[in-house]
């Protein structure tokens, strides 16, 4: 099993991509995906380990459940719009580099008494892909932006004992930054040289620790509140720099550089009703305290003289977010063992208009879903879901660095997984 | 059976949704902020020579002709949607003159660059042609042996800026339906008089005028507006000027205010220096100047390579040298004082024509007098200031290495120039440049 497991991941281990608020990835789990991440209280599936530990608690015997998500996100560029700062070329549209990531997911839960389960899971919490071409107009704001993350979260939960107010469930992992990336690419052209491209390239230094918490109640059979948080994780990256072609006494060579990224702390309060037998709906509010990240400081292991200091500072200015996700099943949807899901949601982007630039263009976002799943044994299901993602169009005429432009985003996020019971 | 069915059916609508959503690119027309005034950007072109190509460092290259001034300029108009040009990959063509890795010893590299932008089935809105001459925008001949087609043939550039979508810069302005043009042509048909040190001739002021006038008529008939820019001082230049107070402050040589003669510091102490001259070998006086091609001619005499230019027998040669007045008051006959003549009677045939035809007009020449004024005054410290960056009239500051063409925040001070002249002609409301955001761009050979 352990084997399997290994090849899964590395089969797996491409690239991650942010299409969702920042650069957190919402979509762990195929059977949410399906609901558009409205699953903190939804509970009956192994994912919940990442919605809401809690709820693995009453998954009975052996439950294990896995799947990928291909993001395929599409972004261009209009402009750039005049501003003090010159960014000459042709005011026109500039594709960002078709790019598509496949996000891992992998979810085991066992119920080790009645009342008490453990469970573990891995999953890509936070990634971002974006690529523009290297000769494009902004290649000084950005060129190759990429962030990585995998995280391996063992989970215990338990059922209280009725104390009058329904069923009580708590649970909480223990959330392990695993595996991590980073890169940096752009150019720098303060000379005239063949290659004038900075890049920097850092590998996760050591495993980095938060933690998440959940907790369930039922006051009836048809009603379930569900409260999660997950608590910030400060991952730091390490590797080399590299300053291209750029003069070697401005921009030495050999240097190890590497960056801090402090990922946000969340939580979600949602709300499941069953109104009829096989029918369900939740709706999920979702907080990002994105604050966190109002700075990305590289920082290098000597002096560049070039930048005068062994530091290079950039604000990234982000504020806190919120989500709205809605979403509903049908289950024995006209054929025994086929289930229907589908979502929308809204998700504010935590970057204000003058921070914005082409690392990441965010925008507010709408999100469109639908899922299936389709119990092929009494014990394993295939698990499908399709994700539209439309982020408004956003003007820029504002941002601090004068890259003014008009920047529009939409992303496709087929996704397929199993879930399997023992 | 009834599942697969059912299957089908969701399957198909998931696929038509995906389909139907991935054709959403719903852009919406740009809703431009027109800050143009009484000036149509839509199609702006750039006539000139290597000052318009973005030409630094003795070489054409991308990094340094993204930031010509047209380019700048045109990226400071909303409505200008496309503005092309005939980018050459690092480190370009010409030789362009680097430096080192430790920023140190400019000199120029044996490799090139070749053309990338190739592939635009249209001319390139920046038309500028390094070498050209007024004649050159309308393809004139200056006389039998100088020929525009001779000239053509002569300068690569012709064919890679042009390619072969007009005989001429002119034709290839008509055929961009240009709404707005920028014109700085005449440098060279006075600078290669200059740089020469007065052996070759400068187009006569009255030829000048013909050409200038029939060019303006050329871009009259297109009816698109204009900007025209004049010639600067050739003294103004670090080509002309920078030579002479860099050996003085070496020591190399020194002004002697008893003989008012310039001396070479020998073993055998100061001695006077001859100067060879259209008019005969003299002393080198005060106003006598070393162009920067005379570098290695001393670097040659302090080799021993070359004999001193202490006695008439071995004078400074005259291309080297940039004579001025010896009389007081000038008689006019000195290299300096007819290079200047000619740039006062170019400089009026331009300036009316900016004012008979309504068209903006950007006086470079009292812009950089007034730098290398303030220059001069300062003792070297100073230039010109903008946004917190004094740039001095210098290879490095203002100038590129070859100390002819501006470097590129030098571009972004022609910029501003330009922007300044539009906004007030046009009663126009383009942005200024911030200077301190304009990369240097000091190009590294390595």
């Amino acid at each position: 099993m352990r084997r399997i497991l290994a090849t899964v991941f590395l089969v797996c281990l491409c690239s991650a991509s942010a299409y969702s608020s920042g650069f957190s990835i919402y979509e762990a789990s195929v059977r949410a995906n399906g609901m558009l991440g409205a699953f903190t209280a939804y509970a009956d599936h192994a994912s919940t380990i990442y919605y809401n530990p809690a709820g693995i608690s009453g998954l009975e015997g052996l439950q294990v459940s896995g799947g990928a998500t291909i993001i395929a996100p599409r972004s261009s560029f209009r402009g750039p719009f005049p501003s003090n700062t010159p960014y000459p070329g042709s005011q026109r549209k500039y594709e960002m580099k078709d790019e598509n990531f496949v996000v891992p997911n992998f979810y085991a839960t066992y119920q080790i008494k009645d009342r008490l389960s453990a469970g573990v899971g891995v999953y890509a919490p936070y990634g971002l892909g974006t690529e523009w071409d290297q000769n494009w107009v902004g290649r000084t704001e950005a060129i190759k932006t990429s962030v990585e993350t995998i995280f391996v979260q063992p989970t215990v939960a338990y059922t209280l004992p009725d104390f009058g107010i329904g069923k009580v469930k708590v649970g909480a992992g223990l959330m392990i930054a695993a595996y991590g990336k980073v890169e940096l690419t752009r150019a720098v052209e303060n000379f005239a040289v063949q290659n004038d491209i900075f890049d920097l390239k850092g590998d996760l230094e050591k495993p980095a620790f938060g933690y998440n918490l959940g907790l369930l109640i039922q006051p009836s059979d048809k009603v379930t509140l569900g409260f999660t948080y997950r608590s910030k994780v400060k991952t730091e990256y390490s590797g080399d720099a590299n300053f291209g072609d750029l003069p070697s006494s401005q921009f030495p060579n050999g240097v190890s550089g590497g960056t801090t990224l402090e990922l946000p702390a969340n939580w979600s309060a949602a709300i499941n009703v069953k109104p009829m037998e096989d029918l369900s709906f939740e709706l999920d509010y979702v907080w990002w305290g994105w604050s966190s990240y109002d700075e990305l400081v590289i920082e290098f292991d000597q002096t560049i003289p070039a930048f005068g200091s062994d530091q290079l500072p950039s604000t990234r200015g982000y504020e806190n977010s919120y989500q709205l996700r809605l979403g509903g099943e049908y289950k024995n949807a006209g054929v025994e063992g086929l289930d229907l899901r589908a979502g929308i949601a809204y998700d504010q982007t935590p970057l204000p208009t003058k921070y914005m630039d082409p690392t990441l263009p965010d925008s507010d976002r709408w999100l469109f879903s639908g899922g299936l799943s389709y119990d092929i044994t009494q014990n394993f299901s295939i698990d499908a879901a399709y994700i539209f993602i439309r982020a408004k169009e956003r003007t820029n005429r504002e941002s601090l660095n004068g890259f003014h432009g008009v920047y529009n985003t939409y992303a496709n996020l087929p996704s397929l997984g199993f879930t399997a019971k023992f | 059976m009834k599942f697969w069915n059912l299957s089908k059916k969701i399957f198909l609508t998931l696929v038509v949704a995906s389909f139907t959503f991935y054709a959403c690119k719903d852009y919406n027309d740009l809703d431009l902020q027109s800050n143009s005034g009484d000036a149509d950007f839509t199609t702006v072109v750039a006539i000139g020579n290597s000052l318009t190509a973005g030409y630094q460092s003795s070489a054409l290259f991308a990094s340094a002709q993204k930031y010509s001034f047209p380019a700048l300029v045109a990226a400071q108009s909303e409505g200008v949607q496309q503005f092309e040009q005939p980018l050459i990959s690092d480190p370009g063509i010409g030789g362009r003159i680097g430096l080192d890795n430790n920023l140190t010893n400019p000199s120029p590299t044996q490799e090139e660059g070749s053309p990338t932008n190739t592939d635009l089935d249209r001319p390139y809105n920046n038309l500028g042609v390094p070498g050209a001459i007024l004649a050159d925008f309308l393809g004139q001949d200056l006389s039998a042996s100088n020929t525009y087609a001779a000239r053509k043939q002569a300068n690569p550039f012709f064919d890679i800026v042009l390619r072969n979508f007009g005989e001429t810069q002119a034709e290839e302005m008509a055929a961009l339906n240009p709404t707005f043009v920028m014109f700085w042509l005449g440098n060279n048909d006075i600078l290669g008089y200059v740089t020469s040190g007065g052996t070759t001739a400068y187009v006569p002021p009255a030829n000048f005028q013909q050409l200038y006038d029939a060019s303006m008529n050329a871009i009259a008939q297109t009816n698109a507006d204009a900007v025209l820019y004049n010639i600067p001082d050739v003294t103004t230049i670090p080509y002309v000027f920078l030579l002479r107070s860099q050996l003085e402050q070496q020591g190399v040589i020194s002004y002697n205010s008893t003989t008012q003669t310039y001396q070479l510091n020998t073993q055998q102490g100061p001695l006077t220096i001859y100067i060879e001259t259209s008019d005969g070998t003299r002393e080198m006086r005060a106003n006598d100047l070393l162009l920067l091609t005379a570098s290695s001619y001393f670097q040659s005499v302090q080799a021993g390579e070359t004999p001193p230019p202490v006695s008439p027998n071995s004078p400074i040669p005259n291309n080297l040298v940039l004579d001025g007045p010896i009389t007081s008051p000038p008689d006019g006959s000195s290299e300096i004082a007819q290079a200047s003549g000619v740039v006062n009677a170019y400089n009026n045939t331009i300036a009316n024509a900016a004012s008979s035809n309504g068209w903006a007009l950007v006086d470079i020449n009292a812009a950089f007098s007034q730098i290398f004024q303030n220059f001069q005054q300062s003792g070297g410290s100073e230039g010109i200031t903008q946004n917190g960056v004094t740039l001095t009239p210098v290879p490095g500051s203002l100038f590129s290495f070859d100390g002819i063409h501006p470097a590129n925040r030098g571009h972004g001070v022609v910029a501003n120039l330009t922007i300044n002249a539009i906004n007030s002609t046009y009663n126009a409301n383009l942005k200024n440049l911030d200077i301190s955001t304009i990369p240097q761009g000091f190009p590294v050979n390595n």
